[in-house]
């Protein structure tokens, strides 16, 4: 038998110099810093040597535990990927408190989950609209990630307003709260087109369910 | 069948005895020491044999002493580069602390990737402190293969 300080505590790295504190963590997969491609695809809570470098990206739980939220195609994902039109409720798997979660990327943009089955999720040609009423975003900066731009090569989902499903309705976000500055964004590589939702929201009606919460964020 | 007389062959067995009674004695502090399997969850052997199933070569895995992380069994050591641990505990509390265990020692140092889950009572860390899977791919795969072992 191998004692611990000889093997097993080496396994775990207590050989090495010290750490600041505690390690980053996340829950899921994510981009990896610096957000120019690098991708992560471990599917459970670990930590990383370096904290992410875009918030806008990405939730915080209470134990500052972080929640990749964003499109991860446009940031190097290249796993299974699900295509979306606007706004849409996104529920994070194995995170309670986030079982509500929506998320507020205007126009076609990926995520690596399949829609909810839910009678407000409407999907066609592979890409899955939201019809149900829409909470305001439960912090303003959500609707930041908006601006995040995706890697160079991504391609978004074929898809525009023009092909909604009939009820539709086109999420207006509200206008930034100040300070707009948002947390600093990577030196990601120049973009040959914005991240999904950076196109002109759709014209259109205003989202009647902007200024009413839907009972529990839920169809 | 011997030759011998009974009354000669029990006399003979009775030296040995005495003979080897010291070696015993000695030797029963390190038996104390060896850990057994715990019953009711994922054997560390299951695991492993999973994770060669998998094609991940598992000859660096040894034994080691579990009491570092509240456990019952432990084997440690590298798979594909990467540091792996993996442990059987008694207890749901103890399997609390052994992760917690785990934890701390990656807050301590720089590690650049580290993984802990459990199946049942069984635990499974993973550091990466080389960079040896930035991405996480092979990690993935030894999560799944851990996931599925029944």
């Amino acid at each position: 038998m191998v004692t611990a300080t000889s093997l097993g505590l080496l396994a775990l790295g207590l050989t090495a110099a010290r750490a600041d504190g505690p390690m980053p963590q996340y829950q899921g997969i994510h981009p990896l810093s610096p957000h120019q491609g690098a991708f992560c695809y471990i599917d459970v809570p670990h930590v990383h040597r370096l904290p992410p470098p875009d918030l806008r990206v990405y939730l915080m739980l209470k134990d500052r535990t972080n929640v990749f939220i964003g499109d991860p195609v446009a940031l190097g994902y290249d796993g299974l990927k699900f295509g979306y039109f606007g706004p849409h409720p996104l529920p994070i798997t194995g995170v309670p408190e986030l079982a509500q979660n929506f998320c507020y990327i205007n126009g076609p943009h990926y995520h690596a989950v399949p829609p909810a089955p839910s009678p407000a999720l409407i999907t066609q040609a592979g890409v899955t609209w939201y019809l149900g009423p829409l909470p305001p975003p439960p912090d303003p900066g959500r609707v930041w990630i908006n601006e995040v731009h995706a890697i160079a090569g991504y391609a978004p989902p074929k898809v525009d307003l023009s092909m909604a499903p009939p009820g539709y309705h086109a999420f207006t976000p509200p206008a930034p709260a100040k300070p707009a500055t948002p947390p600093p964004s990577p030196k990601a590589a120049p973009s040959p087109r914005p991240a999904p939702g950076t196109r002109p929201a759709a014209p259109a009606r205003p989202a009647k369910s902007a200024t009413a919460p839907a009972p529990g964020g839920q169809p | 069948m011997s030759w011998r007389p009974r009354t000669v062959h029990r006399v003979q067995v009775l030296a040995r005895l005495a003979l080897a009674l010291p070696l015993v004695l000695l030797l029963s502090p390190l038996a104390a020491c060896r850990h057994s399997h715990v019953s009711g969850t994922a054997s560390t052997d299951a695991v492993l044999d999973a994770f060669k199933d998998g094609g991940f070569d598992i000859t660096q895995m040894q034994q080691v002493e579990p009491d570092a992380w509240t456990a019952d069994h432990c084997v440690s050591g590298k798979i594909s580069d990467l540091e792996v641990l993996i442990c059987e505990f008694k207890t749901e509390q103890a399997l609390a602390g052994g992760e917690t265990e785990v934890r701390h020692g990656w807050d301590a140092v720089n590690v650049d990737t580290g993984v802990v889950l459990h199946n049942g009572r069984t635990m499974l860390a993973i550091a990466d402190r080389a960079k040896r899977d930035v991405g996480g791919r092979v990690i993935l795969r030894l999560l799944n293969a851990f996931r599925a072992v029944q």
